[in-house]
């Protein structure tokens, strides 16, 4: 053994030449070649249609009042989304962050399960309540803008009170005692203490709500009715329905540089306060002491409870609203297939549909993505590696329906034509899915000590051992929990799909979509029992991704 | 000056102060005195208006401060760990109460800048007025946390473990520079410690809590000298004990006679600090000297005698060495009797 091997800290010799091949090409060539590849073809399309630059297709469509609104539309319900997320969550963070109560813990736990429900899940459950058959019919905003919003701020509600919130129940309290007991009012001491140090923490909140908002497409199609289209779903009409690739693509281009300004925008923003001095979590929480801090828990957390629970449950019981009396009929009937159509399998196959491609994205998303996480923290750090760390983050800022167009367009030549594969949905997820593999995995890899290599070292184990008793549990969690999130995200996944998806092979959202847009009672149900069944599969893998993670503070 | 009757506060189930009776003189240092969990900074707390009371009353030359909301008492408070505001430098800080609409009214900008650099000379640190306040050490955010407080000129300034993150040099220094400070400004100052050289040290008069009550109080060099509890000696460092018989006013102890007017007849305690001993050939109470610490500035000698061990404190000098048979004596004074339990 060479000195400079004994003397790596780890113990481990990830240094391999090989290795480091492997653990770093792999990823960066599927990013390449199935990220990479089809943004460039989009912006071909786009910029050069017939081979040469041709800016035309962009002067059209920037000229044309119709799309013109549609990017207006896009931007303001999310900058109206995100600003009606903050002023519902923050209460609730802060209700959270200094209040410690029976059942809070249960609760933060709950608030995060509409974060993760599929999108068509919600679309339907709102449907459920705000539709011609719901309890809330008479607000008469089945459709359009307000149930929009609506949608989105019970999608993001949890994104403010975890990421806001977890900084807040870490700042000491006494610090806005300190301004207070100098002269400032209760209103001015948060103004001039507790806001400028959350201010950070509110930044990140607001720039993942409006990313996701502007992004929204799933809530937008189900609820937005034929007048409200934002980019997405206008991309989606124009590639899939009106067949125009060239409005596609500029509007795709659209899309990707206005999500790369507003990225920049809040990134400036988000520089945080240095050194701050946290507490404990439990530290800074107490209970209410008297009437008046009690009314302000109550008063917060019950509407939010009851709008956050009411979609949930609605649907849920619509699913077994039969004609003839709460039943499984819908259940059943999702195992037929529809009298007049048979060209369609029974919906119940979309469920095995979805299982499997979930298995498939999945299977591809931790070997690609776990490499990557490997090569992330592993003991060299050098340009490829951080190349890597970088670049593996940018599908995040694409949309799904930006990946699925960008598929359509790309893999249609020679290898590369996957159109009719099966592989190409599992793909398509995996890509959607790797960011969040990494960064669920990057942490908990990073958090062992490599103090405990060192002991394990000193008390006789050698490298292999070592590794296996000390880097092999952790490094087994990491890769269940992040295997974890891609299959739920596969499972929910309805953006890329919907450009993918094969008539004869639908997955569970894609279906629930189609029973939504088919008339009677009938159909409404078996959709309400199809996204009952979506919320439940997805609901128990995210239950199992929580049961094992290793912590993390504010972070997702 | 401040009066506080019959406090109570609860919280959470738990009743943190039970019945506390306190008032404080215009220009006095008060310092309450005890163990983690006895109350005190609850007491602080609830005099500044950060807790809300159970009963009682908070009052202030004689009208009462209930519904009036802290930021209007014109109080002073020094935090435990500073919860100096990290997003302000050091002069941002400590003229952050002199920007507050107040009893007096708001100031020009000019004047606050003054009125901030001057106290923050007073407390030795002229020239940190633009430095960030979580790259100083643990002696300056102090001292800027102390600036802070007094740049208002609260008509009462409280402190809570103002010492208690530094280190025991530094904190032996900085008591006696906060006292001449205080002295010098005729401050009113009610400080809360769990550390005894601190609280004698700064204080006028000192409050023993306990479990939420008053155990004892008195002038600072009294209450040090004799305690009137069983439990405030024993906190006071009175760690020697013996059992005794008091008659007529004259507790009976193996260490010598020891005045007790105020004890019926019956067993009583006897109880004397380290110090309270001399060695003395002569003495009647002999033991054997079965351990020696060094102390600095004096040795403790751990001596066995025919009633149990006890500890003396002897001057380096002339120090038996261990095992050697000494006379102990009581010196005049040094003794104190307490009821049995």
């Amino acid at each position: 053994m060479t000195r400079r091997a004994t003397r790596s800290r780890s113990g481990r010799s990830r240094a391999r030449p090989a290795w480091r091949a492997v653990s770093i090409g792999v990823p960066l060539a599927f990013l390449l070649m199935f990220f990479v590849y089809p943004v460039v073809m989009i912006m071909g399309r786009s910029l050069a249609p017939h081979g040469h630059l041709d800016l035309g297709a962009i002067g059209d469509v920037l000229g044309d009042g119709y799309y013109r609104h549609v990017a207006w539309f896009t931007l303001w319900q999310a900058v109206l989304s995100t600003l009606l997320t903050l002023l519902i969550g923050l209460p609730v963070a802060y209700v959270l962050a200094r209040y410690d109560f029976p059942g809070k813990h249960a609760l933060r736990a709950a608030l995060i399960v509409p974060f993760v429900l599929p999108t068509l899940v919600v679309g339907s459950a709102f449907l459920a309540v705000l539709g011609p058959t719901g309890p809330l019919r008479s607000l008469g905003i089945a459709q359009g803008l307000a149930p929009i919003l609506l949608a989105h701020v019970f999608f993001n509600v949890a994104v403010v009170v975890r990421t806001v919130g977890g900084m807040w129940s870490h700042l000491d309290p006494r610090m806005e005692e300190a301004a207070r007991v100098l002269g400032a009012s209760r209103t001015r001491a948060f103004r001039e203490v507790t806001w400028p140090i959350l201010r950070p923490a509110i930044a990140s909140a607001a720039s993942i709500v409006f990313l996701f908002t502007f992004t929204s497409f799933g809530v937008i199609l189900v609820l937005g009715g034929a007048r409200h289209a934002t980019l997405e779903v206008e991309i989606y009409r124009q590639a899939t329905e009106l067949f125009d690739l060239r409005v596609a693509a500029v509007l795709s281009l659209l899309q990707l540089t206005a999500v790369i300004a507003a990225i920049g925008w809040f990134g400036r923003r988000e520089r945080r306060t240095p050194a701050l001095r946290l507490r404990a979590a439990d530290e800074t929480a107490r209970r209410p002491a008297n009437r008046a801090q009690w009314f302000e828990v109550l008063a917060v957390l019950t509407p939010v409870v009851v709008f956050l629970a009411t979609p949930v449950v609605v649907l849920v019981a619509r699913s077994f609203a039969t004609s003839g009396g709460p039943s499984l009929g819908f259940y059943r009937a999702l195992g037929s297939t529809h009298r007049a159509s048979s060209a369609f399998p029974p919906p119940i196959d979309a469920v095995r549909n979805s299982l499997v491609i979930a298995l498939g994205t999945t299977l591809i998303a931790v070997v690609v993505g776990g490499l990557a996480a490997l090569a992330i923290t592993g003991s060299r750090r050098g340009t490829p590696e951080r190349l890597l760390d970088h670049s593996l983050m940018l599908p995040l800022g694409v949309s799904a329906v930006t990946i699925g167009f960008g598929f359509l367009v790309a893999l249609d030549r020679g290898v590369l034509d996957l159109r009719t594969s099966p592989l190409i949905l599992p793909i398509a997820h995996a890509l959607i899915a790797i960011p969040f593999v990494v960064r669920v995995a990057v942490p908990m890899l990073r958090s062992i000590d490599p103090k405990l290599r060192d002991a394990a070292a000193v008390l006789g184990a050698p490298p292999a051992r070592v590794w296996r008793e000390i880097d092999l549990p952790i490094v087994a969690r990491a890769f269940l929990v992040a295997a974890g999130f891609a299959f739920a995200i596969s499972l929910g996944e309805f953006g890329a799909t919907a450009f993918l998806a094969r008539p004869d092979f639908p997955t569970l959202p894609i279906e629930i979509q189609r029973l939504l847009g088919l008339p009677g009672a009938s159909n409404f149900g078996q959709a309400m029992a199809a996204s009952t069944i979506l919320m439940i599969i997805t609901g128990v893998a995210v239950f199992t991704i929580d049961r094992f993670r290793v912590g993390t503070s504010a972070s997702f | 000056m401040l009066e506080v009757g019959d406090l109570r506060v609860e919280y959470g189930g738990v009743v943190a102060i039970d019945g506390v009776s306190l008032g404080i003189e215009r220009g006095e240092i008060v310092s309450v005195l005890g163990p983690s969990g006895s109350g005190k900074s609850t007491l602080l707390r609830a005099v500044a208006g950060l807790e809300p009371l159970t009963a009682g009353r908070v009052s202030w030359d004689g009208a009462d401060l209930a519904g009036v909301p802290t930021h209007q008492r014109g109080f002073g408070l020094m935090f435990q760990d500073h919860a100096l505001f990290p997003h302000r430098d050091v002069l941002g800080n400590v003229a952050f109460g002199l920007r507050m609409p107040g009893r007096r009214a708001e100031r020009r900008p000019s004047e606050i800048e003054s009125r901030s650099r001057e106290v923050l000379a007073s407390t030795g640190l002229a020239g940190y007025e633009h430095r960030n306040v979580y790259e100083l050490s643990g002696g300056e955010q102090q001292r800027v946390a102390l600036a802070r407080a007094l740049a208002p000129n609260p008509r009462l300034l409280m402190l809570d473990e103002p010492l208690g993150s530094l280190d025991r040099l530094l904190r032996e220094r900085l008591v006696q520079q906060l006292r001449e400070l205080f002295t010098e400004l005729g401050a009113t100052v009610l400080a809360v410690t769990h550390d005894h050289e601190e609280a004698f040290a700064l204080a006028d008069r000192v409050v023993i809590m306990r479990e939420g009550g008053i155990e004892d109080v008195g002038r600072a060099d009294e209450l040090w000298r004799r305690p009137a509890t069983r439990f405030a000696a024993e906190f006071l460092g009175f760690e020697n004990r013996v059992d005794a018989t008091v008659v007529d006013g004259i507790a009976a102890s193996p260490w010598g006679p020891v005045a007790a007017s105020s004890l019926p007849d019956g067993p009583a305690v006897v109880m004397a600090r380290a110090g309270g001993f001399r060695l003395d050939d002569a003495a009647a109470l002999r033991g054997e000297v079965t351990g020696r610490l060094f102390r600095r500035d004096h040795f403790l000698l751990r001596i066995a005698t025919g009633h149990g061990a006890i500890e003396v404190a002897v001057d380096p000098g002339d120090v038996p060495p261990a095992g050697s048979l000494v006379g102990v004596a009581l010196r005049d004074g040094a003794g104190l009797a307490f009821p049995q339990a």
